[in-house]
Parts: C-alpha cells; sequence; structure tokens
C-alpha cells in the first residue's frame, strides 16, 4: 500500500511517500510560489524518486499551516496530532516532543499510546526559532549550516538580553561593532536561543524520552545546550527533522487506508 | 580611620551570601527571607533569626521562572527572584515570608511554595489595602498571626523584651540611613545613589547590630568626603522595585546624580521610625502600616504625592525619573499620576519603561537619560 | 449643528434596531448582512435557531440599559462607576446611572469595533499592559468627556493590580471620589465579617457624596428579581450537565453582560427563563442545542469577545463553552427581611464574585481559582480547558501553569493556551484563535 503524508510549513514543504509502512522517498522545498503548486510539485518530485505515479497513492493526509491547500489530499490535520504521531513512529519511547521550525516552537507532551496531553508553542514573536537563526546568519554575513560549529568553540559566548527577533537583531550588529568576537556572539545567540526553548517546552513538564524534530534539531550545538539546560538526553531522528510532521501525516493516511 | 570591616560594607550586595551570612549559618543560626516593604523585620530578629531581604541579584536568565510566571506578563524582578528559588541559590533561607504586595510577587511566591523542595516555612502575611482603622486592627491580627506561626515552626517563643530590643536595633538602622539620605541632599553630596544602595541592600543581609556597627564608621569616613560636584544634574529616581546598583551606576555614569528616591529599596523601606514606647507588636504594626505606602494601598496617594514633594525640595532636584519594570501596572499607573503632580510643579520628569537585571535594555535606558539630562538644560 | 452621536447612543441605537426584529434567525442574519463587519459579527454570535428567542431578549437588554443610563444621566442623575465584580443593583435601588466600567468599554467594542479608544489611554500615557477591558472605557471617556463618572467604586483592590489601579487613575484623573472596598486575603468569617464593614463604610459614604439614599423598597424588590436569577442561574447550571450540551455558547456571555448591566431586572429574569425553559425542552427531547458535538470547554479565564461570531462558529465545530471563571457566580439568595439582611447579602455576595475570589492563594487557596475550575471540571463533565489568555491579566498568566498542571495531573484534563487581548482583535485576530481551537480540538481524540 502507497500512501503520502504533506507538511506545508510556513517557510517549508515537505512530502514523504510510505510503501507498506517504509519510508520509499522523501522532499522538502522552500514555499515561493503558491502553496498548491508546491504540493504538487514535492509530491510529483517524490514519487518519481520511487519510481511511482499518483494513481499509486491510495490516501493521503495533509499538514501544516497550509495544509487546506493541497487539493489532491484525502485528509487534513492539524500539526500536533501529526509530530506526536510523526516523532512515536520514529522513537517509540518518545515522551515530549520539542520541534522547532521556520517560525514556531512546539512542545507537545504525549502518553504512551501517543495521545497529546498538553503543548505549548511560542508565543507572538519569532526569536528562538529557525527564522531568528536565519536572520542572525544574515546579518553576520555567516552561512546557516555553520552557526552550530562556529558556536562550538566559543569559550566565552556574549550576552544577548533582547527577547524580541527584532531588537536582537539590531543587538548583535551593536556587539559587532563594540568588537566582539564573532565566535561568542553566534554562541550567545544560541545559548538565548536555548533559554527561550527551555522555557517554552519546560512549562509542559518535561518527561523522558524527549526528541527534538524541526529544522533546528539539526543544530548540533542547539540541541546539546537544550538537553544540558533540561537535564536531560535529547534524542534526535535519524531522517531530515524537518519530516516529522509530513511523516506523521503519512502515517495516519496508512491507518485511514487500512482502516478503509 | 575607618576600618577595612566598614568600608567592604559596599561590596555586601555583589553577591546573594557573603562572609556574615555564613559565619551566622555556621553559627547554627537561622535566616527568614521576605520580599516586600510590609513584612515586620522584628519580629523575625526577635525570634533570634536573620531576617535577609529577598532581591534578585546574580541572576543571569529566567528560563526556569518563564514555565511558571511568564515573560509574556510578568515582571523580570518577579521572576528574576523565583529563578534564584527554582535554581537553589536560595536555599541557605529557612524559611520565606511574602505579602500579597502585587499580581506578580503573590503568584510567585505560589509558584515557589508549590515546589518540593522548598524551606519548611512559607507564609503569606496578607496586608490591606486600604489605612482605615480597620484595616489596622485587621493588619494587626495577621502580624499576630505570623508571630505565632513563627513561634510554632521554629518551636521558639518571641518575647516582649526581643520585640523592644528589635525595635531599638531597627529604629537605630534608620536613623543612621536617614542620616546618609540627608547627606545627599547637601549641594556637594558625599555619596553617589548607587554607593547609598549598596549600603541600604548591605543592610538586609546581614546581622543587623553589625551593620549598625559598620554604618556608624562609615558615616564619620563620608561626612569627610570632598562630595561629588561634578554631576550634571540631581536626580530622584522613583518607580519600581530596585536593587541593583548598576541601573542607578548607568544614571550617574553620564552626570545625573541620584540625591533621592522614593523605592522599596529606599527610602520607602526605612524613612518612617517604630514608637519605643508601648506595647512593640502595636508600634511595630503601626509603623509598617502607616510607613510611606507602597502603590498598592489605594486611597494613600496624597500621602505618596506629599512624600515625593517634600523629597523633591529637599533634595533641590532637578529632574525625575519614573521607572516602572514591563508589566507593572502599580508602578506604571502611578508614575502617570506623580508625573501629573511633578509636572504641575514645574519639575521636569522622565517617564521611562525597563526591564530588571539579566534583561535589562541597557542601552536604551542609557539613551533616554542622556536626552532627559540634555532637555532639562544640564 | 447636528451634534455626532457618542458611541453609547449609538450602540444603544443599533441595539434598538435588533428589538424591533421577529424572533428568527433570518431576521438576525439578514439585518447583519447590512452591517460593517463587528456589528455583523455581534449578532452571528447568536444566531443559534433554537435560542433566537433568548439572544433578541439579551440584544434589547443592551438598548435597554444604554438607553436608561443615558436617560437618568440626562435627568441629572449620580453616573456611577463601578468594576464588574460589584452589584450594580446597590446603585439601581440608589436611582443612580450604574456604569460597569468594563460593560462601557466591551459593549460598544462588541458592536462597533473602535479601536481608536483602545489606544486613547496609552497615548494618555497609561502603560500598554492595562487591561482591554479598561483601554476602551476611558478611551471612550478620553474622546466623549460626557460619560465621566460622578463617582467611583473600587470593590476588590489586590485581586487584579491593572483593574484597581486604572479605577484610581481615574478618580484622580477626573477628580471623582472612589470608595475602595478592601477584599480580604481568606474566604472565611472573619473576612466576611469585615468586609459588610468595608460595605456598610461604603454605603454611608456614596450617600454622603452623592446626595442620593439607598431606596430600600425599592431595593428589596430589585433583590426579589435578582434572588430569582440566582435560581435560574442554579437550575440553568444542573442543566448545563445534560450531554448533549442544551444550552446555546452564547448563554454564558449573555449571562455576565446581564450581570453588569442589568441585573436585579424583569428584564433580566425573563432572559434566565427563557434560557431555562429553552434548554429544559431540549433535555426532554434528549437534543442539543447544536449537533455533531464533540467537546465540552471550561474555559478557565472569559471568552474572547471582540468577534463574538467566534461563540456561533465554536458551535458549528461541535465545540460548547459549557462555563467561563468569569461567569462563574457562587450566588446565593439574599434575605430581603431587613435593611441589614440586604446589606450584608449584597456584601458577602460582591466578596464571592469571579476575580475578587481569586485575590487568595489561586493555587491553594480554598474558594481560589484551582479549586474551583477543579470543581466545575468535575461538575459539569469537561473535556478540556480553554485559557483565553488576556495578555493584561498578570494574576492569572502568572498561576496558569499550576492550574493547568492540576487539571492535567489530577484530571487528566489539557487546556489549551491563548495568547490575547479579549477585546482587542489586532492582537490575535480571530480567525488565528478559530484555527487554534481546531488544532486544540484536533489533539483530544
Amino acid at each position: 500500500m502507497i500512501v503520502a503524508g504533506f507538511d506545508l510549513g510556513t517557510l517549508a514543504a515537505k512530502a514523504v511517500i510510505l510503501r507498506d509502512g517504509e519510508i520509499v522517498s522523501s522532499e522538502i522545498r522552500g514555499i515561493k510560489a503558491v502553496p498548491e503548486k508546491v504540493a504538487q510539485d514535492i509530491l510529483d518530485k517524490a514519487l518519481s524518486q520511487a519510481g511511482l505515479s499518483q494513481e499509486d497513492v491510495v490516501y493521503s493526509v495533509s499538514t501544516g499551516w497550509g495544509r487546506k491547500r493541497v487539493p489532491f489530499a484525502n485528509l487534513d490535520m492539524a500539526d500536533m496530532p501529526c509530530l506526536a504521531k510523526g516523532a512515536k513512529w520514529l522513537i517509540p519511547s518518545a515522551r515530549t516532543v520539542i520541534d522547532v521550525g521556520g517560525q514556531s516552537i512546539r512542545a507537545l507532551s504525549i502518553n504512551e499510546a501517543g495521545k497529546v496531553l498538553e503543548y505549548n508553542t511560542n508565543d507572538k514573536c519569532a526569536a528562538a526559532t529557525g527564522r531568528f537563526l536565519e536572520l542572525v546568519a544574515e546579518a553576520l554575513e555567516l552561512k546557516l549550516e555553520e552557526l552550530a560549529s562556529l558556536a562550538a568553540q566559543s569559550k566565552e559566548p556574549a550576552k544577548i538580553s533582547s527577547q524580541c527577533c527584532v531588537f536582537a537583531e539590531s543587538e548583535v550588529v551593536t556587539l559587532v561593532n563594540e568588537g566582539i568576537n564573532l565566535i561568542d556572539i553566534v554562541a550567545g545567540v544560541h545559548d538565548s536561543i536555548v533559554r527561550r526553548l527551555a522555557a517554552t517546552s519546560g512549562t509542559i513538564g518535561i518527561v523522558e524520552d524527549v526528541v527534538m524534530t524541526g529544522g533546528c534539531a539539526k543544530n548540533e550545538r542547539l540541541v546539546g545546550s537544550l538537553g544540558k539546560q533540561l537535564k536531560v538526553d535529547i534524542k534526535t531522528v535519524d531522517v531530515d527533522p524537518q519530516l516529522v510532521g509530513a511523516i506523521g501525516a503519512a502515517v495516519i493516511a496508512q491507518e485511514k487506508a487500512s482502516a478503509a | 580611620m575607618v576600618t577595612k570591616e566598614a568600608e567592604e560594607l559596599t561590596q555586601i550586595c555583589e553577591t546573594l551570601s557573603n562572609p556574615y551570612l555564613e559565619d551566622w549559618k555556621k553559627e547554627g543560626g537561622k535566616i527568614v527571607g521576605y520580599a516586600c516593604t510590609y513584612v515586620p523585620e522584628e519580629i523575625i530578629h526577635a525570634a533570634g533569626m536573620l531576617p535577609y531581604r529577598i532581591r534578585g541579584t546574580g541572576c543571569v536568565g529566567t528560563s526556569l521562572a518563564d514555565t511558571w510566571l511568564t515573560r509574556i506578563a510578568n515582571c523580570s524582578f518577579a521572576r528574576s527572584i523565583l529563578e534564584l528559588a527554582l535554581t537553589g541559590e536560595y536555599d541557605f533561607l529557612d524559611g520565606v515570608v511574602f505579602n500579597n504586595g502585587c499580581d506578580h510577587t503573590r503568584r510567585g511566591f505560589e509558584n515557589w511554595k508549590a515546589q518540593q523542595n522548598t524551606p519548611s516555612f512559607m507564609y503569606m502575611l496578607p496586608v490591606p489595602h486600604v489605612i482605615t482603622d480597620d484595616g489596622l486592627q485587621w493588619y494587626r491580627e495577621e502580624v499576630n498571626s505570623f508571630k505565632d506561626a513563627m513561634e510554632q515552626s521554629f518551636g521558639i517563643e518571641i518575647k516582649d523584651e526581643k520585640l523592644k530590643e528589635a525595635v531599638k536595633v531597627y529604629n537605630e538602622t534608620r536613623s543612621l540611613l536617614k542620616q546618609l539620605y540627608e547627606l545627599r541632599t547637601q549641594k556637594n553630596p558625599p555619596i553617589s545613589g548607587a554607593e547609598t544602595l549598596k549600603i541600604l541592600l548591605a543592610s538586609v543581609s546581614m546581622p543587623r547590630e553589625k551593620f549598625n556597627q559598620l554604618l556608624r564608621e562609615l558615616l564619620i569616613e563620608i561626612r569627610s568626603r570632598e562630595g561629588i560636584s561634578d554631576y550634571r544634574a540631581r536626580l530622584m529616581l522613583v518607580g519600581s522595585i530596585n536593587d541593583d546598583p548598576e541601573l542607578i551606576e548607568l544614571i550617574e555614569d553620564i552626570g545625573g546624580l541620584v540625591v533621592t528616591d522614593s523605592l522599596c529599596f529606599g527610602a520607602r523601606f526605612f524613612w518612617d521610625l517604630d514608637e519605643e514606647t508601648g506595647d512593640p507588636m502595636d508600634s511595630i504594626t503601626a509603623r509598617y502600616y502607616y510607613h510611606i505606602p507602597c502603590p498598592r494601598m489605594y486611597g494613600a496617594l496624597p500621602q505618596r504625592l506629599d512624600f515625593l514633594m517634600s523629597a523633591v525640595k529637599e533634595a533641590a532636584v532637578d529632574g525625575v525619573i519614573l521607572q516602572s519594570i514591563k508589566f507593572c501596572d502599580l508602578h506604571g499607573v502611578e508614575n502617570v499620576l506623580e508625573q501629573k503632580a511633578l509636572e504641575k510643579a514645574g519639575i521636569p520628569t522622565l517617564k521611562i519603561e525597563r526591564e530588571y537585571g539579566p534583561l535589562a535594555d541597557t542601552g536604551r535606558f542609557r539613551t533616554r537619560v542622556q536626552a532627559f539630562l540634555e532637555q532639562i538644560g544640564k | 449643528m447636528v451634534r455626532t452621536p457618542t458611541l453609547w447612543e449609538e450602540t444603544a441605537a443599533l441595539m434598538g434596531g435588533v428589538a424591533a426584529l421577529p424572533e428568527d434567525v433570518s431576521a438576525l442574519e439578514a439585518l447583519a448582512a447590512d452591517l460593517p463587519p463587528d456589528a455583523a459579527s455581534l449578532l452571528k454570535g447568536f444566531t443559534n435557531p433554537h435560542y433566537v428567542k433568548m439572544s433578541i431578549v439579551g440584544l434589547k437588554i443592551f438598548n435597554t440599559a444604554l438607553t436608561s443610563i443615558l436617560e437618568r444621566r440626562a435627568q441629572g442623575k449620580k453616573v456611577a462607576f463601578y468594576c464588574f465584580n460589584f452589584p450594580r443593583e446597590l446603585l439601581d435601588a440608589m436611582d443612580m446611572a450604574p456604569v460597569c466600567t468594563e460593560a462601557a468599554g466591551i459593549i460598544p467594542v462588541l458592536a462597533l469595533g473602535c479601536e481608536q479608544y483602545i489606544d486613547a489611554p496609552i497615548n494618555a500615557g497609561l502603560p500598554d499592559s492595562i487591561c482591554g477591558g479598561h483601554k476602551a472605557s476611558v478611551g471612550m471617556i478620553i474622546e466623549e468627556a460626557e460619560m465621566k463618572p460622578d463617582v467611583i467604586i473600587n470593590a476588590g483592590p489586590g485581586s487584579c493590580d491593572p483593574n484597581a489601579k486604572l479605577h484610581e487613575w481615574m478618580a484622580e484623573t477626573w477628580e471623582v471620589p472612589i470608595f475602595n472596598l478592601d477584599a480580604p486575603y481568606y474566604h472565611d468569617e472573619r473576612s466576611f465579617q469585615y468586609y459588610r464593614r468595608e460595605f456598610r463604610r461604603m454605603v454611608e459614604g456614596l450617600e454622603g457624596v452623592t446626595g442620593q439614599k439607598v431606596d430600600y423598597d425599592r431595593l428589596r424588590e430589585i433583590l426579589e428579581n435578582s434572588n430569582e436569577q440566582v435560581e435560574l442561574y442554579w437550575e440553568i447550571q444542573e442543566l448545563k450537565k445534560a450531554k448533549p450540551y442544551p444550552l446555546s455558547n452564547i448563554y454564558c456571555v449573555l449571562v455576565e453582560l446581564m450581570k453588569y448591566i442589568w441585573s436585579g431586572r424583569p428584564e433580566a429574569v425573563e432572559y434566565f427563563k427563557i434560557a431555562r425553559d429553552t434548554a429544559k425542552d431540549l433535555v426532554a427531547k434528549g437534543e442539543g442545542a447544536f449537533p455533531n458535538q464533540r467537546a465540552r470547554t471550561l474555559w478557565t479565564y472569559s471568552g474572547v469577545y471582540f468577534d463574538m461570531e467566534l461563540f456561533r462558529w465554536l458551535e458549528q465545530v461541535g465545540v460548547a463553552f459549557v462555563q467561563d471563571c468569569f461567569g462563574w457566580y457562587p450566588d446565593k439568595v439574599i434575605d430581603t427581611s431587613s435593611i441589614d439582611t440586604m446589606i450584608e447579602g449584597l456584601a458577602d455576595r460582591t466578596l464571592n464574585q469571579p476575580m475578587t475570589r481569586q485575590h487568595k492563594g489561586a493555587w491553594d487557596g480554598p474558594a481560589g481559582w484551582a479549586e474551583d475550575m477543579m470543581f466545575l471540571s468535575k461538575e459539569l463533565d469537561i473535556d478540556a480547558c480553554i485559557y483565553s489568555g488576556n495578555l493584561a491579566c498578570k494574576q492569572t498568566w502568572g498561576c496558569l501553569r499550576l492550574i493547568t498542571d492540576k487539571l492535567k495531573n489530577e484530571l487528566g484534563i489539557p487546556t489549551l493556551r491563548l495568547e490575547t487581548d479579549i477585546l482587542d482583535k489586532r492582537i490575535t485576530p480571530g480567525s488565528v484563535i478559530k484555527e487554534q481551537i481546531e488544532e486544540f480540538i484536533s489533539t483530544l481524540g
């Protein structure tokens, strides 16, 4: 049985194809065009990778901010159940999921059966999200990918006090002008993000195992420091962590199709 | 010659604990933390314990506290003290007493109290929000219950004679601090606002008799100083709680000498004296109930304005900085009323919102004060 | 020259239009179609087909109450501002023009939007963290000076700093007398005794400064109506337990507004009677007030009011708004046999109002927030809680996790945290709130 899951986030669109419970292909793309078109493009790409065509897909589920704009999806689902489902499918012992994406932080507490018990999201500010890291990288003329390894070299992270994306960006620029070492600034930015993530996720009560997902889970420095801050060992998934929501959607698609 | 000990009095506040506190602990002494100017320290002192004013010193971030109080609605001072409590920095306390002072601190107390590892004595001493005869009676009963609870929880007896002694000790502190404030009204004040705050912080962080002795010594040295003359303006600082000398240094570094205040880590905390005759519980209660009122006391704006205006006059203030910590509505609104009264009297004002301690945006604060100094032509 | 109508006059006129409608949904919908978006959204909130009669009576009361205040004001009667945690019955019996500060702003916001009024107090220098419930009222007075109070009652300082402090600001700024009633931190006989003395002191003072005396015969009459309301309220609380849920979501909103603006008047009693009768009918038939019910929710703060259509939308997605904290009135019937019993009854009732009850320890205090929310969750068989996170509300945000954890750990009930201003749609738009609620409901399984 072939099913598909889509996750149309605010900055990236993801598709996952499952065949009999195995991931056979996936696709991630930045959202620049209309969501409907992006959804079709990533589906086509994922299908062609797996040597399949759209007729082979018996059921598909969409999730994410643009979930209602995937015309061919059989069902659209909210983010939290898909995230919970995907994390649990990848790491069955997961009880807490911390998802840090382009513009959102979501911390979920789930029980053994995978039911969402409580969740918390970032307040109305994109600080401590992927977009924030991108802004900092742009301001410092660095590549997003090199931030984590740069931060790891710092011995004295700079103090970033701003709690707001816009202010933090200007604070970073001020620090550069004051001649603070770039590495220490980058490390300071990471620390400030970790404090925010710890507060957002700590609110729901941390229960192990803790899994971090979303694009920011690729940043080892963030994962490591957050674990230290929360005093837990944070697990990451062995697929691209941005795909977890789409995987959850695909798993739900499989359940629906099997039940039908 | 001033002793080294007295000279070092201003360093006591740099950390939460200090050598005096450590010695006190080593000798088996108990320490009770309190968070507001409406907790009668004399009772803790009479119990043979050390009253310690809870503050946010040394807090570097609030990620644990923010899971209880929230960063989108709660005050950064309350969050900072909760953070220190949650991270074990206040483990040296044997007891904690709060008032229902404001929304942030009363909820902060509840969050602290709800944790697993708290001092065994966690006490809420509620204070009426109005100043009336009936309110005094109510507060008197509350202070009595507080004394009973102390006695019961620690298995001690708080004797009247000890209370009378405490009254004398605390009154002495108040008189000494008042002398310090009087010196600041001079044309060339011998002491800065930041240094004054540091001394005040020491008073609530160590055995009081020792503090009095050191401040007596230090006062002699301070009186002999030449005095500060290179300031641009004489300022008064009012508004939300501040236990951070750096905030004042920020103002003084650019030439705004802080010569007086009506803060609760300031004049409001020590200005009034206990009656030394009569029943000590009565005199303590009356002193705390009627002291320069916090904006949480309703119907008491005239008293607050009286104090504000007399302080402005006595210290020959050029301008008043009305600051409030973000989300502090008590001071946020009060500042609007005080600003109106000051402007009516022709006193220049700067009304500014800020964050506390580790969350402070110092650059913006400095710029605003700078502009204020220029605006008042100094 | 024609004077521009004030916001209140405009609102009263709008509600007057509703009052003339026949009792059917299509008439409400047709009127809504002709109105600007805010007013249209307001009316759409009232379109549950089973409850049109109740809705129209409720909307009519807006008009009646506003008009009555304007009339009394025109007759030279004193305008008394009171916070919503104070019983208007007393002021009504003093022949004042009683204005609930929060309702004074809320009602025009519901009807007409009016962001410029919300912004006016901030432009006047007040901190932007004060409550949206007051921003609109104060803004209205700043912009249209004629609604100024002659006297103010501050019934529970210490339960909510922004609230009490703003009342103090009004009194100082407009130089009107204010009565501060000290609400004790406990919930025991000593506290009630103390508060009764506070209340008497206030009544005396109020008579003194306004020259308007309490007409105790009139008070008895008003309280008898009010008692009938209380009995109906409890009867309806019982009916709420039925499954499917038999009341329209708009019922809870109107209960609060009734309390704030028209409690003790025959029209308010009528409102409760229609609600009771309609619910009783539906229960007897085994029907709910709306189909496909998925979740019974307790709103641990209040509802979100800037977009009233939300209440109807919730019904459309199967969510019952069973109770909110601000609509929880553990009122008792007041003994009207003597002046003393009436005054004491009113005092006791005041100390028991929402928010004042939370003055105490919200988490471990008797009759505090946690205890109330736990009780209501069990009593009304709640599936999920929604905290409408009014950003100005420091005291509830400050103990939210304690309450949320308790509901989760002891009853297995999850809470959705919204981050809003309940009256200012610019903070979190209604569309986003709907998305967040849908998301939450989808996790309930």
